[in-house]
């Protein structure tokens, strides 16, 4: 399971999107801290790392996803299957080792972000374990963009079609968990998500995928 | 090695195969002979566990592959024409990830293998598995399996498709593949030169085996493979 992961995180990483989508993490943070720095944009009762905070989570929701669908090899059930028989591994194996290469890849793409939090919690006085704390918050919407994304980009051989399944998912969690239950139960809530994503995954790939789809040869 | 047991596959009205019974000894070469049509493919690939049979049992190292199917796999390798895609994998880490999956090396080691066997099939470790002409696919598919040394090796027409100029190739790698002690079923076509090495050839014909020596089609080589 090892040899698929490192397979399937090599792919990911190897894509140029995945690049740009640090790039694009870094720069939207750097930007947001310059203007602060210039007195915009101001939320009332909110210091610089809370408002900078804000803003990580709104573009993660949207870059997570597209990252990942952008940057996950496009294998449907009948490529998983047959993966799942060329290496005689289970389906269920194949698709968490791409869920592991994807949660890795894509904290890597969150803790890139991490010199500018540190500089906005530096700019805030936030004593420095509650800004890693808050980073840490974070691998909760990770799991839950790994899991969803490796669902729909395996159900949906159009990636745009993928990619909106899987941000309307991650989206819709996140409004759902931090403005509707509370900012301190919504990791709790996409971790139990993502899990729950990953075990129906799971168990309904070991009985969909065990064979290729049936034509006469 | 592997047999079949009663063995049918129909799908919705058409019956591709019936009543299949064969069995294959470890070490021995089959080639499995017949019209297009006649339900070769459709044999190695219900052999292959690639699909459900519909009636009947297929038994691989001892394993009822019908109801063990992920644990009858871990001894074969089919190689036909369903081969994944879309993995934007160069051949090498192709290559390299399956192999890393089938038998626990060292990258070392593994990498050594992966990049002799894709010499020998004359590809390039560099190239995208994705923009590989369809021949060139095949042909990393034969290497991959060979590399893989399974137990049992189902291929299914590995020639067609094939450039004529690597046919000697392929041949002479199967046969060192099977002079290793793997046990090998054949599908084939017209393909001359598999049959040489075969130890027995059996004949499907509309579904079913047809009664016979078990060479006919090759009577020169009857029980003398080279």
């Amino acid at each position: 399971m090892r040899a698929l992961a490192v397979r399937d995180l090599s792919v990911i990483a190897s894509h140029p999107a995945f690049l740009l989508a640090m790039c694009v993490h870094v720069a939207v943070l750097a930007v947001f801290l310059t203007a602060w720095s210039h007195g915009v944009p101001q939320l009332p009762g909110r210091n610089a790392y809370e408002q900078q905070r804000l803003v990580q989570w709104t573009t993660l929701a949207v870059l997570l996803p597209w990252t990942a669908i952008r940057c996950l090899p496009r294998e449907q059930r009948r490529d998983v299957a047959l993966l799942a028989l060329l290496t005689a591994v289970r389906p269920s194996h194949v698709l968490l080792s791409r869920i592991i290469a994807t949660f890795l890849a894509l904290s890597v793409l969150v803790a890139s972000g991490m010199p500018m939090v540190i500089l906005a919690q530096q700019v805030a006085g936030v004593p420095l374990p509650h800004a890693l704390g808050g980073l840490m918050s974070m691998l909760g919407l990770v799991a839950l963009a790994s899991a969803t994304s490796v669902w729909w980009n395996t159900a949906y051989s159009d990636p745009v079609t993928a990619w909106l399944a899987t941000t309307g998912t991650v989206v819709g969690l996140l409004v759902c968990g931090t403005i509707l239950v509370s900012p301190a139960i919504a990791p709790w809530l996409f971790w139990t998500a993502a899990l729950a994503t990953g075990v129906a995954m799971m168990r309904d790939a070991d009985v969909s995928m065990r064979h290729i789809s049936e034509e006469p040869a | 090695m592997i047999s079949t047991h009663r063995l049918g596959k129909s799908f919705g009205r058409l019956e591709a195969l019936r009543e299949i019974d064969l069995e294959v000894a470890p070490g021995e070469c089959l080639g499995v002979s017949g019209v297009a049509g006649s339900g070769r493919s459709t044999l190695l690939r219900l052999m292959g566990t690639l699909v459900a049979p519909t009636t009947g049992t297929v038994t691989v190292a001892g394993i009822d592959a019908v109801a063990d199917v992920y644990q009858a796999r871990q001894h074969m390798v089919h190689v036909g024409r369903d081969l994944p895609g879309r993995s934007r994998l160069s051949t090498r880490d192709h290559v390299h990830a399956v192999l890393g999956a089938r038998l626990p090396r060292t990258p070392a080691v593994r990498r050594r293998a992966t990049d002799d066997a894709l010499d020998r099939a004359q590809l390039v470790p560099d190239a995208s598995v994705d923009t590989l002409t369809d021949e060139r696919r095949a042909r990393l598919a034969i290497a991959t399996a060979f590399l893989l040394q399974p137990r049992v090796l189902l291929l299914d027409e590995p020639l067609q498709g094939l450039d004529a100029q690597w046919h000697v190739q392929c041949v002479e790698w199967l046969r060192e593949v099977r002079d290793a002690g793997t046990t090998v079923v054949l599908a084939m076509g017209n393909e001359a030169h598999l049959l040489p090495l075969c130890h027995r050839v059996e004949h499907l014909a509309a579904g079913r085996l047809v009664a016979g020596d078990g060479t006919a089609g090759a009577p020169h080589l009857a029980g003398r493979p080279t």
